[in-house]
């Protein structure tokens, strides 16, 4: 029993890694159809931004902090008004750009010499070495990894309210499925544009600050992360936030269900994501084909 | 609002076939046929004289990564013919390495038979990746050729090659390209043979067809045509250049990490992809001829600068050339071109 409560918990805490990138990903994807590609390059620098201002520049933690996701919301801002303004209606090309920007952000951290440097770097934390123990288990979880386990739940809902309860989630709503119906309506689609991606990246600088005092302040590693949350937001369909952050638990949930019980086939872990893919097209197909078998009387009554 | 983002392609339609035959004896004019002879002579020129005219900048080895890459790169803009971007070419490419150094230990095959054998032995991969080409579009076939490759270099390159640099994943060039000049040559003419082929099929009665499913699937499939089998071509041949690409790389390099097959760069390649022009073939190679070759040659005239600048090269100017050069490196040729013969 203490060794499923082990799974459970690992699982839950590798899940929140991989919901917390995935959302922010969903969040974009949902309101302009462009797939933030740079979603993880953004974070990888503002976490090194952060590192910089707290580890060689000994500025007080929270002012780091903020100022690694500020660089990430400005950014957001450069983005929108260079890239976005100019290929308007084309979310392909959009997606395409943010794939040069992750590139190019990975390039600007590669450049400064002491930020590479040293591979076992840990974004500092206030909050670090201090545990809990988890009731029923041996099992200890770090305040971090609680701190992210609670950020994950607020900004879930709280996201998820802001799009259906808010003035400006509706209106990015609105600006995704009739810019021009949108207009009409007196929103400045515009001005919700660059709203939206300076939220968009601004959080994914915010991931960063959460996830790296957890894992190492590496650009691999983070990259690596960043891949399997596009895996947890293909299980939220691209635009589900509940979806995207029950995937991120469940592929965080087999995980370490694989490192801890089935220790003969430790590379299993690995085909997780495209099993889980597999499984969510299975899924579709299926209800795809259920939603079609429903409507069928309807039809046959209309006819 | 679309669930998925279509990449559109940058490509020009392909012509139809009856088009093209009902028009034999149309002229050409004298500008045109002037700039034709001249650009086809330097263009072999180019060719035949390859990476000779840049021993000034750097090794021959730098040119053939560069065609390395562009061949790659062709295998990207080849699947944008029926609308998708695959992000698992770069495990497709540690495949045809993996598979070259195999039969290298295990048979004596000439290199010729050992690189159709490793072509053709892309097929199945791609047909596990086609699957999904089936039942997904956009970006969520994206994430899931992501999901391929990640779960291709953890599981399988990293268990065959090792962590680091590949001992297990050794290639010998055999004594007729040992040098990098002559196996400059063997890519360059493999990679022309890849040109021509897919120029031909683009403007064969299948290119036609790949095209109008690109446009409307729907359409294509009540014509009576088969979407999954054209797409499982595609995809297939997609893999076969990736594959072949790889064995090439595998040739150059003699030795491979584990770690170059990993899904980010199948990002950056597909970044090249787009600052070429997507699913334009010259586009692809110009792209990858310049993103892959390039960097190789700062490398030498610069090193103390360069060695840490390669990634902020490749996003800067993939970057640029899609925001501000519609239709990619393709679309400037186009311009440049139809301005050289007096079109416009």
């Amino acid at each position: 029993m203490s060794k499923f409560l082990q799974v459970l918990v690992i699982g839950t805490i590798a899940g929140s890694i991989y919901g917390f990138i995935a959302i922010g990903m969903v969040l974009v994807y949902r309101t302009t159809g462009v797939l933030n590609v740079a979603h993880g390059g953004i974070g990888i620098l503002s976490g090194y931004v952060a590192h910089e201002l707290i580890h060689f520049r000994h500025q007080p933690y929270y002012e780091g902090i903020a100022g690694g996701v500020a660089i990430a919301a400005l950014l957001g801002f450069l983005f929108e008004l260079i890239v976005v303004r100019r290929l308007p209606g084309r979310p392909d090309l959009q997606t395409a750009a943010t794939l040069g920007l992750y590139t190019l952000l990975l390039g600007v951290v590669v450049t400064v010499p002491w930020w590479t440097t040293n591979a076992f770097q840990v974004l500092p934390s206030p909050l670090i070495d201090k545990t809990f123990k988890v009731p029923g288990s041996h099992q200890f979880v770090t305040y971090d990894q609680g701190l992210l386990m609670i950020a994950l739940a607020l900004f879930s809902v709280g996201l998820y309210w802001m799009l259906r309860r808010t003035r400006i989630g509706l209106a990015m709503r609105a600006v995704s499925d009739s810019p021009a119906a949108a207009g009409l309506m007196g929103i400045k689609p515009e001005m919700v544009s660059r709203a939206l991606w300076v939220l968009g990246f601004g959080l994914s600088g915010l991931t960063t600050m959460l996830v790296a005092p957890i894992t190492l302040l590496d650009a691999n590693a983070l990259s690596l992360l960043t891949l399997k949350a596009l895996t947890v937001a293909f299980l939220g369909g691209l635009v589900s936030l509940p979806l995207t952050v029950a995937g991120g638990l469940i592929l965080g949930t087999l995980e370490a269900f694989n490192d801890l019980y089935l220790v003969h086939a430790p590379d299993l872990k690995y085909a997780w994501p495209f099993i889980l893919m597999v499984l969510a097209l299975v899924w579709r197909a299926a209800e795809k084909r259920r939603s079609v078998r429903d409507d069928a009387p309807v039809v046959a009554a209309a006819a | 609002m679309s669930t998925t983002a279509e990449f559109q392609t940058d490509a020009p339609p392909a012509p139809d076939g009856i088009a093209v035959a009902s028009r034999p004896g149309r002229t050409v004019p004298s500008r045109a046929l002037v700039a034709r002879t001249i650009g086809g002579t330097l263009l072999a020129a180019f060719v035949l004289a390859g990476p000779k005219l840049f021993t000034w900048a750097g090794p021959a080895g730098a040119y053939d990564f560069g065609l390395t890459v562009a061949m790659l790169v062709v295998a990207v803009s080849v699947l944008a013919w029926i609308g998708e971007i695959s992000l698992a070419v770069v495990a497709q490419m540690g495949l045809g390495m993996v598979g070259l150094s195999w039969l290298q230990d295990h048979t004596s095959f000439p290199l010729a038979v050992s690189l159709v054998l490793v072509t053709l032995s892309s097929i199945p991969t791609s047909l596990i990746l086609g699957l999904f080409c089936l039942r997904l579009r956009g970006v969520n076939f994206v994430i899931a050729s992501l999901a391929f490759a990640g779960m291709t270099q953890k599981a399988f390159f990293q268990k065959v090659l090792g962590a680091a640099t590949s001992l297990h994943g050794r290639v010998s060039r055999p004594s007729l390209v040992r040098s990098d000049g002559a196996l400059y040559y063997l890519i360059m003419f493999s990679l022309i043979a890849v040109v021509i082929g897919l120029y031909l099929l683009q403007r064969s009665r299948m290119g036609t067809a790949l095209a109008s499913l690109r446009d409307s699937e729907t359409a294509f499939w009540t014509l009576g045509y088969s979407p999954a089998a054209y797409k499982l071509f595609v995809v297939c041949l997609s893999g076969a250049i990736a594959t072949l690409a790889g064995a090439y790389y595998g040739l150059l390099q003699g030795t491979v990490p584990s770690f170059y097959f990993n899904p980010g760069l199948a990002i950056v390649y597909f970044g090249f992809a787009v600052a070429g022009g997507m699913g334009s073939i010259g586009g692809a190679l110009g792209g990858g001829l310049f993103f892959g070759a390039m960097p190789k040659y700062l490398e030498v005239l610069w090193p103390s600068i360069y060695n840490k600048f390669d990634f902020l090269f490749y996003g800067l100017v993939a970057l640029v050339i899609i925001v501000w050069v519609p239709g990619g490196l393709a679309g400037l040729g186009r311009r440049f071109w139809a301005r050289v013969e007096g079109r416009s």
